[in-house]
């Protein structure tokens, strides 16, 4: 019975040999909105307005010297906190459809990815806490260094230490939730202190957004290794909230 | 002096605009998507120069990381859950090849 | 010419995951599309807003490629996570492994 599934599937595949008369239409189409965009691209006005001026001229009172850190932190705030949000609605998203598939025993320990994991780990952690320091005078911040944390956590995540999975989530969660509470937190500061939502004064600006590309550098990097993941924790989060007969994974 | 630079950068910047364009038709027209996902790796790396060239070294961070780094593991990860793990599956036709070696 | 270029890439990129968008059958590819359709706006924001000197570069379009970035790195997951599940819930081979699996788990006890 699989050789005949098989079969039908391999049939199914077989069919599509050359280019019917649907798929032209659409390319024909795709190459119509191509010229289109094309001739839009070269009828932009020029010179093109640019913020450059601007942005040097107030970067002394956003409280960093990168431009980049302070338009992304600073100026546009309010655009980076709706995102870290979203980020975290991502990750609700993911942890509500399954739970983590993880496997339940190691197919083939080796000695090697364990040393490799364990000298890695902190190097991680210390080139990731740089970048996200380093975010305020250079290249760097928030996401990059939050990039490479969640970086060493995935490396965690896939090596043969299987109680990794299964940690109690509470840290996890905290982790995640930190990054968009220091930016909440942050704003409602702003409306007592300075009356308007997210509004830092100039000469504490830069403890404020030290603190929040701290908080917002974890955050990033437990979200996108709880991405990778694929679903709810396996420590305590395994029960699925209503009665399901389904499976549960790949346990057993 | 400066403008055979200006020559060279834009010899550079023509080649990568090239190998970026190929990557992405490669990756979305070859039969197997294990190399798709590969060229997508590859081709967020390239696309990370192409920042640097920009003047944007930010994003050449980010994308390095997030765009390549770390969206090429959620693919592959992905390619696995789906159980696509055998060369046959991952095919648009379905044939086995037995002249490549695995 | 260095900005016409690099905007003209990312305008075929986008074409090029676009078309892929709505042609390719496999989940997959799909999403490998949306992803080379956004890194292909995020070039085509950035090179427009490129000048030649790199002392006055325009930090808002590439603060906006960041938050973009994040963001599609966060769809993508969602998304693949959904393919990876409606895969699992409709393949027949997948099922019939997990019913053995779980029938086996259930001789151990």
């Amino acid at each position: 019975m699989v050789r005949r599934n098989e079969a039908k599937m391999n049939n199914r595949h077989q069919t599509k040999k050359r280019l019917s008369g649907l798929l032209w239409t659409l390319l024909l189409l795709t190459i119509f909105l191509a010229g289109l965009l094309i001739w839009t691209v070269l009828n932009i006005p020029r010179p093109l307005p640019s913020l450059s001026r601007e942005t040097a001229e107030y970067l002394a009172m956003s409280g960093v010297n990168n431009p980049v850190t302070a338009v992304l932190l600073n100026f546009r705030g309010y655009d980076t906190m709706l995102e870290v949000m979203v980020f975290l609605l991502g990750a609700m998203t993911v942890w509500s459809i399954t739970h983590a598939p993880f496997p339940a025993r190691v197919a083939n320990p080796s000695p090697v990815q364990a040393t490799a994991v364990r000298l890695l780990t902190p190097l991680v952690c210390l080139i990731g806490g740089y970048l996200i320091w380093q975010g305020a005078y250079q290249t760097g911040g928030a996401f990059q260094g939050g990039a490479v944390l969640s970086a060493g956590v995935v490396l965690l995540l896939i090596s043969d230490f299987i109680w990794v999975p299964r940690m109690h989530s509470l840290p996890l969660r905290l982790g995640m939730a930190v990054g968009p509470l220091l930016f909440v937190i942050l704003a409602i500061w702003g409306v007592i202190t300075e009356g308007s939502l997210l509004k830092l004064s100039p000469e504490n600006a830069w403890a404020y957004l030290l603190f929040l590309e701290a908080g917002c550098g974890i955050s990033i990097g437990l979200t996108l290794a709880a991405f990778f993941a694929g679903g709810r924790p396996l420590g305590d989060l395994r029960e699925e909230p209503y009665k399901a007969d389904q499976d549960d994974g790949e346990e057993g | 002096m400066d403008a055979g630079l200006t020559y060279i950068y834009t010899c550079f910047d023509i080649v990568l605009s090239a190998a970026l364009l190929w990557l992405a038709w490669q990756l979305l027209r070859s039969t197997d998507i294990f190399k798709a996902i590969i060229f997508f790796i590859c081709f967020g790396l390239l696309m990370s120069i192409a920042w640097v060239r920009m003047h944007a070294p930010d994003v050449a961070l980010a994308e390095a990381a997030i765009g390549a780094g770390l969206t090429g593991p959620l693919f592959l990860a992905a390619l696995r859950r789906m159980e696509l793990g055998s060369r046959k599956e991952r095919r648009i036709d379905g044939k086995e090849e037995r002249s490549e070696d695995e | 010419m260095t900005n016409l270029l690099y905007s003209f890439t990312g305008l075929i990129l986008f074409i090029f995951g676009f078309f892929a968008l709505i042609v390719c059958a496999q989940p997959l590819r799909k999403i490998l599309g949306c992803n080379v359709m956004a890194t292909g706006i995020f070039l085509f924001l950035v090179a427009t807003s490129y000048r030649a000197d790199a002392a006055a570069i325009d930090p808002v379009p590439q603060a906006m490629v960041l938050t973009g970035i994040v963001v599609s790195v966060s769809v993508t997951a969602v998304a693949l996570v959904l393919a990876t599940s409606i895969r699992q819930a409709s393949d027949p081979f997948i099922a019939r492994r997990k019913k053995k699996a779980k029938g086996d788990a259930r001789k151990k006890q």
